[in-house]
């Protein structure tokens, strides 16, 4: 059984990690421009605010399984193909990136509005009051955040393998489901519940750890 | 030093329109502590928060060291700042960051070297009493602490005027002082013109040398503090007066300097107005030895307050404190 599980938790572990790095690349700048475009923010900016704030609710209103067959195309078209493992980060990420951008967007309300009133009194530049006032400021929130992101891959990602998409989430079915050989879909539930766990404990710890407050 | 002249701040909501600041000119000397008291919703912070543009003028001119603030685009806003400080009642620090870094936050902005910023962090932190808390975090500091940090950062940049919007309002009494006396030194050593917003009279009393009073917006009254105590020209500065707690009685009064009970009593209305005390001294075999007394007038009837040490026999005392108590008159044993 090792050696069917173990090479579908490596497709998993791949998948989650790069659809997690790529939807924060999409998500974390969408996040900030979000919060600074806002009415009375430091980068004033309401039309490109409210654009933005459509386009990442129709993306969030979304089915992710439909959102995932409506972007295989674009997969054959980024990596090469529409199935696999490595396609199916195209999707993850895309899907994922609008719940990071709110994730980050609320992370950085929460920051004081008198320490940006301050870093403004001080002769602060906008990037700089982002760098280093904003995300610092806001940094143990964000990392419970990207936890919580991570989680969220990971059941996306599952879903993804019933449509081809590989991991532990194909396992399962392919093997619990249709040839109905239940200790296997017993281990990769396990695995899966244990990497969410343990996800979530080290954010929340690290989380913990960082924040000063 | 710095010159308002016809400035006008108004609030719009939907439809209405509000007047924070009307018609309001003001001369403030180089190297003057200037107080602006009023009450709350005055137009205080809406009129130092002008001063530094973090609130845009609707009209009129704001003239700081000759240069015409109003005037200037965003980016030399941006580089005239540094030159212009600001405290604030909640402190404002970065609570991710360590005391060291806070005091360092605008001298990090200017891109200074490290070492250098080293060097006048440390000289910093030593100015206000702070070196042993180089490294901690500031949700570990006290509120006078945390507004020591907040002021060695505010004159990082050898600022030319420091704003202070309500810096001690956060703060008990003896705190308070001992910011005031910090601010004090720091405008004797380095000739910062200070203006301090406040709505507490004992801090005009303190440290201010001259001081506005604000009313609905407008400036009602600019008086030297002295003047003003002598002889108020306005009902407002008249009410501001009278309205100072005298607390402070407590805290040259230690009841352990004496050998007697040292006890507060306060008398509200008609008792204020009884020979209370000759009865008590008539009544019991005790001595009353009168250590300070005020009264206040407050707006339904008037509040007087005697401390006061009684010796004698304790049960003497005693008795004559419940009689006291019997009286209406508020005893509280210090
Ligand atoms: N951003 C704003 N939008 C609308 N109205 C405002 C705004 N800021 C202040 N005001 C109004 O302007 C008036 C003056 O407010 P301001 O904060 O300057 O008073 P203040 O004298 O500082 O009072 P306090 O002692 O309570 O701090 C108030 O009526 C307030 O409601
Ligand atoms: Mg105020």
């Amino acid at each position: 059984m090792a050696d069917l599980v173990i090479p579908s938790l490596i497709e998993t572990l791949y998948m989650v990690l790069f659809s997690t790095i790529f939807s924060l690349l999409l998500g974390f700048p969408l996040g900030i421009i979000l919060v600074v475009s806002e009415k009375g923010n430091i980068w004033e900016k309401p039309k490109l605010n409210q654009i933005l704030n459509s386009i990442i609710n129709i993306l969030r209103s979304f089915p992710f399984l439909i959102l995932m067959i409506v972007i295989f195309p674009l997969s054959t078209l980024i990596v090469g193909k529409s199935i696999g493992t490595t396609a199916t980060i195209v999707p993850l990420s895309i899907a994922a990136a609008p719940f990071v951008a709110r994730i980050i967007e609320s992370s950085l309300k929460e920051v004081d509005k008198g320490v940006i009133e301050l870093s403004l009194s001080m002769g602060a530049t906008i990037p700089q009051i982002i760098t280093k006032v904003l995300i610092p400021e806001a940094m143990p929130s964000i990392i419970l955040g990207i936890t919580l992101t991570i989680i969220n891959i990971i059941g996306y990602s599952a879903m993804a393998g019933a449509i081809g998409g590989g991991g532990l989430g194909d396992l399962a079915i392919r093997y619990g489901h249709y040839r109905r050989e239940t200790d296997v879909m017993i281990a990769s539930v396990v695995i899966i519940v244990i990497m969410v766990q343990s996800i979530q404990f080290f954010g929340n710890t690290l989380s913990a750890k960082i924040n000063k407050k | 030093m710095i010159k308002i002249q016809n400035l006008y701040k108004e609030f719009t909501n939907g439809k209405e329109v509000l007047t924070a600041v009307k018609n309001l000119n003001l001369n403030i000397n180089q190297g003057e502590i200037f107080g602006i008291i009023g009450l709350s919703g005055a137009g205080k912070s809406t009129l130092i928060r002008c001063i530094n543009r973090l609130e845009e003028p609707t009209e009129g001119k704001i003239i700081i060291d000759e240069v015409d603030i109003t005037d200037l685009d965003k980016e030399t806003l941006r580089i005239t700042r540094k030159d212009i400080g600001m405290i604030f009642q909640h402190f404002n620090l970065l609570s991710q960051k360590t005391v060291f870094d806070n005091v360092a936050f605008s001298l990090n902005l200017s891109k200074m070297d490290k070492k250098k910023i080293e060097i006048r962090v440390d000289q910093l932190l030593k100015y206000v009493g702070l070196e042993d808390k180089k490294h901690s975090y500031p949700s570990t500091l006290s509120g006078g602490q945390k507004q020591r940090v907040a002021i060695a950062r505010a004159i990082a940049n050898n600022p030319k005027v420091l704003l202070s919007d309500e810096g001690t309002s956060a703060l008990d009494p003896q705190t308070t002082k001992s910011i005031l006396s910090l601010l004090n030194r720091i405008r004797k050593e380095m000739g910062i013109t200070i203006v301090m917003i406040t709505h507490q009279m004992e801090v005009v009393k303190e440290i201010c040398d001259r001081v506005a009073i604000m009313e609905d917006g407008e400036i009602v009254e600019v008086n030297t503090v002295e003047d003003l105590f002598r002889e108020p020209k306005t009902k407002t500065a008249h009410k501001f007066i009278n309205s100072m707690h005298t607390s402070v009685e407590e805290e040259i009064i230690n009841p352990e300097d004496f050998k007697g009970k040292i006890a507060r009593l306060s008398f509200v209305g008609n008792t204020a107005r009884d020979p209370i005390v000759s009865q008590v001294i008539r009544r019991f075999n005790i001595n009353i030895n009168i250590l300070s007394g005020n009264i206040n007038k407050l707006q339904t009837s008037s509040v007087g307050h005697l401390i006061v040490e009684f010796t004698g026999d304790e049960e003497e005392v005693n008795k004559a404190l419940a009689y006291l108590k019997n009286q209406d008159v508020t005893v509280e044993v210090i």
